[in-house]
């Protein structure tokens, strides 16, 4: 009486209209795993698409309980010889389960692979895609997901573009967990902290923001949390995608967040009190928050003697200045203001620009778009036909246009110095955002010389100075100034001297160091006791 | 709102960079037509004016953090003095910023580059100032933080190479100036020093208000430095009688300079080194009016009021360089002596009339 009445209620029911392809995974509470294998089955292919990757098995578990099971997998993404010793483990031993037997205790027993409870089938859905291989039981009304995850990647190597020559040679890949673990490998604390999250509507990539519970400001942390939490795309392509969305100013020709693919560099951040995001296929990780200052530093530097590495980090803000205004002072003494000139020169420039048919700032800006034709045309081009551009470029097109009288010497010698100098900053997307202002400093210095080009650089400061990081100024430790972080922005001051870590991060223990520890050779190893 | 907040240190560089920022330019010629070689008493009384000044206008503003500069003033004297006060105070900082501005581009028109339109330089230092003001008051401060530094060691560099050619008895004879000529140099002096009124209008952005009199004191002391060291060096290099012929004093010095043997010239890069101190200033400016017309008006669009108030600016200043030799002399030279004492006598009177009040409340 009591199965004719639930018959009665199921039929009573309106039919249930046609599952549809599930789009948007983010909600992963729906329907619930039915007790039913063959519901399950029907439930699964109506609610994604019958991929050819998508492995199934069925079989029958025999002994006493005489149960069906199907396995779903997904191929390429699972160790399936792992699958396989489970199943296999499972069928053999199938004789000792009883009649109800407790299938996640036993899972757990019979395999040392971590085994989870599934309760919805949007839940399986989205564990199957990420490469969990499922396991559903007739009878049961949880599925199991097998975490057997295992898939092509490539070994870890030198990062190609951050080299170092004294510091480690190794670099992010595109695997998260490699990531993850490479960092925990330099990192063993249990203050790590890796927060998941998943991002994309249709690529349900993992995100992990790696920070150091009780170093890294709480605030910056909850932010960027809320960053990450608020981004609703559906694809996330690599690290530019969501560095992109996460920044402070969108509008800016200045990146706010600085990308790294060095994994000391990603650590050293961490103990900065800094936040670290890791994307699942990304060789890059994001660090926020980034100053300026701060991308003029090279890995190199913490590795060299502190003396080198300061003359290093000078010639870095010196070809700073040569980037953004070299081209400006040169038209702008050249067009108005030739008395700042040393007369041997500027007679030397006066004979040379006699021919030129075009002014110096035309020519500097003709030569700059050749540049960035030819830059990007080696980016693109395989390695054995670049070599051929260059080839065109330098040669071909530079020596010819100076025969031809189209451009002056002097300006291919401005623009050559300032191909160089961009090249020379660590962080290439500064050298990037430095190639934009000079552009417009030029065209300023070209109109208002001298007048025009400090305008422009002012307005560039006014600009700068107001940009932020993940709240931090980006200008930060110059304007607003903090003397005490000038030891690791102008020069880089040995290490036992920094003994405190950079104000503005607002660690919770600033205390890097103890201070005074400055290595000196025992006492009795000096001449001192000698000459006692 | 967010309100934004300045340090202190920022707070003394905003202000001293707005009292000397022009006024390196032409003010020792001024003062050794009025006083010769006495041109340092005249320097040392408005100097000492300017400190007091600054005491009474830094105590105003440490009152009107919490208000703002409009309800202090109304609260102070009542709502028809409280706004003609406010007009008295947005006047004098317009006609400041539009006299910077016309006594800057004429230095470089006839100095720099003379083939330049005059209109195109009042367009580039208007838009400039517009394009550094945008950020805020925090942004400015942050800017001046880089360039008051540049600014100070390049005009240290240049005082300190002209050593070797000083002559100290171009100071002889000594107290020869008539009283009043001392007066009136007094005064062009002061003019500048009335300029840390923008210290009370930006009242509302001062983190700590207990150390505006000791950030503004600073401010005006380094100042003082600037301007006693620029114009005493001048005299001492040209002598009071040459230095009176020259329209732009410190020009002639970077240009009788050499800082390396193989640079002719270096003045076209000081000058525009310094022009930025002019545009900071100009910033500051900008914003103390901005301050101003928000309050008063109610107006939450930032962005429309500078474009406005750098409109008016412009035209004005591209007026006062059109107009001719008389009304040029009115604005330049006889509108200040009157108006700078009317500016220190109504903020003495707010000050004086406020503590008035408040005695009689307790």
């Amino acid at each position: 009486m009591k199965g004719l009445c639930a018959l009665k209620l199921r039929l009573g029911k309106a039919a249930p209209t046609e599952p549809k392809i599930l789009h948007d995974l983010s909600n992963t509470k729906g329907t619930p795993v039915s007790s039913d294998l063959k519901r399950n089955q029907a439930l699964l292919s109506s609610k994604m698409h019958d991929s050819s990757d998508i492995v199934k098995r069925e079989f029958i578990l025999g002994g006493t309980c005489s149960t069906k099971c199907l396995l779903i997998f997904i191929g390429g993404l699972v160790d399936e010889t792992r699958v396989d010793m489970t199943l296999r483990d499972l069928v053999s031993d199938s004789e000792s389960l009883g009649a109800k037997p407790d299938w996640n205790t036993r899972l757990q027993n019979i395999s040392s692979i971590s085994v989870s409870k599934i309760e919805y089938i949007e839940q399986a859905i989205a564990e199957l895609l990420s490469g969990t291989t499922l396991l559903f039981v007739d009878g049961q009304s949880k599925a199991f997901g097998i975490n057997a995850r295992h898939w092509e990647k490539r070994g870890l190597e030198a990062p190609s573009t951050e080299p170092s020559i004294a510091g480690p040679m190794i670099g992010f890949i595109e695997d998260l967990q490699t990531n993850t673990a490479m960092i925990r490998r330099r990192i063993k604390s249990p203050t790590l902290a890796f927060d998941k999250f998943v991002i994309g509507r249709l690529s349900r990539t993992d995100v992990v923001m790696a920070y150091l519970d009780g170093y890294a400001d709480n605030q910056l942390v909850e932010e960027m949390a809320a960053r990450l939490d608020r981004i609703a795309i559906d694809d996330v392509e690599g690290t530019g995608v969501i560095a992109e969305l996460i920044q402070d100013a969108p509008y800016s020709i200045f990146p706010t967040v600085k990308t790294t693919e060095r994994i000391d560099r990603a650590v050293s951040s961490l103990v900065q009190g800094k936040i670290v995001i890791l994307i699942d296929g990304s060789p890059f990780a994001i660090v926020m928050p980034a100053r300026f200052f701060e991308s003029l530093a090279a890995a190199e530097d913490y590795y060299e003697r502190y003396w080198f590495a300061t003359v290093a980090r000078i010639l870095r803000y010196f070809s700073m200045l040569v980037a953004l205004g070299l081209p400006g002072l040169y038209v702008a003494t050249t067009t108005f203001h030739q008395e700042m000139l040393p007369t041997p020169l500027a007679v030397a420039i006066a004979s040379e620009r006699e021919a030129a048919p075009f002014p110096a700032a035309a020519e500097l800006l003709v030569l700059a778009v050749m540049f960035e034709i030819l830059r990007e045309a080696g980016v693109r081009l395989p390695r054995q036909v670049g070599a051929a551009v260059s080839i065109v470029g330098a040669l071909i097109l530079g020596e010819t246009a100076i025969r031809a009288n189209l451009v002056t010497s002097p300006t291919v010698i401005v623009t050559a110095f300032v191909a160089i100098s961009v090249f020379i900053f660590p962080q290439y997307a500064v050298g990037q955002s430095l190639t934009l202002a000079r552009l417009g400093l030029l065209i300023l210095s070209a109109s208002f010389g001298l007048v025009g080009l400090i305008s422009g650089f002012l307005a560039l400061i006014a600009h700068l100075v107001s940009l932020r990081s993940l709240g931090v100024p980006y200008l930060s430790p110059v304007a607003p100034a903090v003397p005490s972080e000038y030891k690791d922005t102008l020069v880089r001051s040995p290490w036992w001297k920094m003994t405190t870590t950079p104000q503005t991060m607002h660690r919770k223990h600033p205390q890097r160091e103890e201070a005074a520890k400055v290595p000196r050779p025992p006492k009795d190893l000096t001449g001192d006791n000698e000459n006692e | 709102m967010n309100r934004e907040v300045l340090s202190p240190y920022q707070f003394t560089m905003l202000t001293a960079i707005t009292i000397s920022g022009t006024a390196i330019i032409n003010l020792p010629q001024i003062l050794a037509i009025l006083t010769g070689q006495d041109l340092w008493i005249p320097l040392a009384i408005g100097i000492a004016l300017g400190v007091i000044y600054a005491c009474f206008v830094s105590s105003l503003a440490g009152e009107a953090v919490e208000t703002g500069m409009t309800s202090y003033l109304i609260d102070a004297v009542g709502r028809f003095f409280g706004y003609l006060v406010l007009l008295v105070v947005a006047a004098w900082l317009m006609f400041i910023w539009v006299k910077s501005f016309r006594q800057v581009s004429n230095m470089i028109l006839t100095a720099l580059m003379p083939e330049t339109p005059d209109w195109a330089l009042l367009a580039l230092g208007t838009v400039t100032t517009l394009s550094v003001a945008w950020y805020g008051i925090e942004g400015v401060a942050r800017t001046t933080e880089i360039v008051f530094p540049t600014v100070l060691i390049s005009l240290i560099i240049i005082l300190v190479i002209s050593v070797p050619d000083l002559d100290p008895t171009n100071i002889l004879p000594l107290f020869q100036t008539e009283l009043t000529n001392i007066f009136r140099g007094s005064f062009a002096v002061m003019t500048f020093f009335t300029e840390s009124l923008v210290v009370f209008a930006l009242s509302g952005s001062i983190r700590s208000p207990r150390t505006i009199r000791r950030s503004v004191t600073a401010a005006v002391l380094i100042a003082g430095l600037i301007i006693m060291s620029s114009s005493v060096i001048t005299l001492f290099l040209f002598g009071a009688e040459d230095l009176g012929t020259r329209s732009y004093p410190l020009l002639s010095l970077v240009r009788y300079v050499r800082i390396v043997d193989f640079i002719d010239r270096v003045d076209p890069l000081i000058i525009s080194i310094w022009l930025a101190g002019v545009i900071v200033k100009a910033s500051v400016l900008l914003l103390s009016l901005v301050v101003i017309v928000e309050q008063v008006f109610g107006i939450q669009r930032r962005g429309i009021v500078m474009i406005g108030l750098s409109l008016i600016q412009a035209i004005l200043s591209f007026t006062l360089i059109q107009t001719n030799v008389a009304i040029d002399k009115l604005a330049m030279g006889v509108l200040p002596t009157f108006a700078v004492p009317v500016v220190y006598s109504v903020t003495v009177l707010v000050w004086a009339i406020r503590r008035l009040r408040r005695g009689r409340k307790t």
